[in-house]
């Protein structure tokens, strides 16, 4: 009895997708372009997190230690490696340390580092990504610097700070898009399932005239909702391949020149799949709303 | 089968009553032709009993069910144990003469293979079995209004509600319909038609309950028992013995 029905409900689906018209084509219209904005945007908030957790995890806090001989610094070095969240701390004599500081200036200006000393030095490498826990690199700065025998802590907090304050800039702009553009589809696909509903009038009052339950009437109508979002994503999908198939190297070769070597990449599958997912949720929540209406209007 | 008690039906928009407390028993496999002048409230008594209204005052029972106190699912699956036949036949035009047919089994979860078997059977009986891909719009008045017969009868109803199903059918067509309607009855289905058809009206044994204001003015086995002035007051056709209209005055009801 279940599966009959089921076939009766797909068949019913199919013929209300049938009779949407030009509503029906709008709304999956609506919702592939929403789809592939909100996926063009994440596509680059994706890869800009990248870059950012590639700057994060690239640099190291730097203590400059004050003391004068080896054996301070291996016990400084030492006591830095048991500091909770410490992944590696890799002492450099000062001649090592210069000559990364030489090597840290070279196209800069000018500088004459011919009279420059540098002091023992520990390059801590955190267990976790500087970009990614803001409260713990603060954390980690201050326990550093109580260490004995560390003087000063140098530390890429201020750039990975503006990129943070970036990446929650954006954050919130796709949080904003995501509202915004969700509401759309929602909606414009509850108008057409409204619409559907309009021009079935006369069918689904027939079906009720012979017993059909409202889960009957309904499970068409939200099934075209959820095809209607499913569809809209997964045309934007495929449109947004054909955009990445003709723009990304040329993004990539762009950004390169800001950011460095930078990786352009497409979303992983499991957000593309997400993505098909919201939009059959979208749909599926558009529909739920015309057909509660109509329910609750009967 | 049927129990209507004290029953009263105000619309919302209405200063009169479409009902006005009406006391009715129909029995199993009853044929009860419903008569009376338009606005009598022939058609507001069906739509109480498939569902489609709900009493103002009393009470309606179907089948021991009291149709007030149906929750939502038991308004669908009371439903399915009736079949409805209106005047404008109320088919999908765009649909098949079989898809129409088949919506009533389909709502029920019956399987493909079922539903054809059946409404093949009971195409051929109504006689449609040669046009069952035909859409219904392509179809005469009459052929159309035994498509609805067919779909009433698919779901082998235990009540048959028909609000004049010869309403808009030539003599022939309403005999063929009327045959149909009979044939139902002599199987056990109990048969309540609303209509002013003669022809419906003096069809072999049924029972005619006359309403006139919303209210059973005569409820009797025979039709010729109303007598000649108030047959053709209920737009009923003359009676052939007015004699004997002052022995059903015991089973009148209402004023």
């Amino acid at each position: 009895m279940i599966v009959a029905l089921t076939i009766s409900v797909f068949k019913h689906t199919a013929r209300s997708l049938r009779s949407g018209g030009l509503p029906l084509f709008f709304a999956i219209l609506m919702c592939a372009l929403g789809m592939f904005s909100l996926t063009a945007f994440s596509t680059l908030l994706w890869n800009f997190r990248a870059v950012a957790r590639a700057v994060g995890e690239s640099v190291a806090a730097v203590a400059f230690l004050d003391v004068d001989n080896a054996a301070g610094a291996q016990e400084a070095r030492a006591r830095l490696q048991l500091l909770p969240g410490v992944d590696q701390a890799l002492l450099l004599t000062p001649e090592e340390a210069l000559a990364r500081a030489k090597r840290g200036l070279e196209g800069g200006a000018a500088l004459d580092v011919a009279g420059l000393s540098m002091p023992w030095v520990v390059e801590v490498t955190p267990r976790f990504s500087l970009a990614d826990s803001p409260g713990a690199r603060a954390d980690l700065i201050a326990a550093i610097g109580a260490v004995d025998g560390v003087d000063e802590v140098v530390h890429p907090g201020g750039e990975l700070a503006r990129v943070d304050a970036l990446l929650r800039l954006l954050h919130g702009a796709g949080l904003f898009l995501a509202v915004l553009i969700g509401l759309v589809v929602v909606v414009v696909v509850s108008n057409a399932v409204r619409l559907t509903v309009l021009v079935r009038k006369d069918e689904i009052a027939i079906q009720k005239l012979v017993g059909a339950s409202d889960t009957f009437v309904a499970a068409p109508l939200m099934l075209s909702g959820i095809v209607q979002g499913t569809v809209g994503a997964v045309i934007a999908l495929l449109a947004l391949g054909i955009v990445w198939s003709s723009l990304a190297q040329v993004v990539r070769m762009a950004l390169s020149g800001v950011l460095g070597t930078f990786t352009f990449d497409p979303l992983p599958p499991s957000l593309l799949v997400l993505v098909v997912i919201a939009g059959a949720a979208l749909g599926a929540l558009g529909a739920g709303f015309s057909v509660a209406r109509y329910l609750r209007e009967r | 089968m049927i129990e209507l008690f004290h029953v009263g039906k105000v619309y919302p928009d209405g200063e009169r009553a479409a009902l006005h407390d009406v006391n009715l028993s129909i029995a199993k496999g009853e044929f009860v032709v419903l008569a009376g002048p338009s606005g009598a409230g022939k058609s507001t008594l069906l739509r109480l009993l498939f569902c489609a209204e709900q009493a103002s005052t009393g009470q309606v029972l179907l089948m021991g069910k009291n149709l007030a106190r149906l929750k939502r699912g038991e308004t669908a699956r009371v439903r399915r144990t009736v079949g409805v036949v209106f005047q404008d036949f109320k088919l999908l035009p765009t649909l098949s003469v079989l898809d129409n047919v088949a919506l009533a089994l389909e709502v029920q979860g019956r399987s493909a293979d079922d539903i054809t078997r059946r409404c093949l059977a009971v195409l051929s009986e109504v006689g449609l079995a040669h046009k069952t891909h035909q859409a219904a719009a392509s179809l005469s008045g009459g052929e159309q209004q035994r498509v609805a017969i067919a779909r009433a009868l698919v779901v082998e109803p235990a009540l048959l509600l028909c609000d004049e199903p010869t309403g808009n059918l030539d003599a022939e067509r309403a005999k063929d319909v009327i045959d149909l309607l009979m044939t139902a009855h002599v199987r056990g289905t109990t048969v309540v038609v609303a209509t002013h058809d003669p022809a419906l009206l003096s069809a072999g044994r049924r029972r005619v309950v006359v309403l006139e204001g919303g209210r059973v003015v005569h409820d009797a086995p025979a039709f010729a028992d109303i007598g000649g002035h108030d047959a053709r007051r209920f737009g009923l056709p003359p009676s052939s013995s007015s004699s004997s209209s002052s022995s059903s005055s015991s089973m009148e009801r209402g004023t």
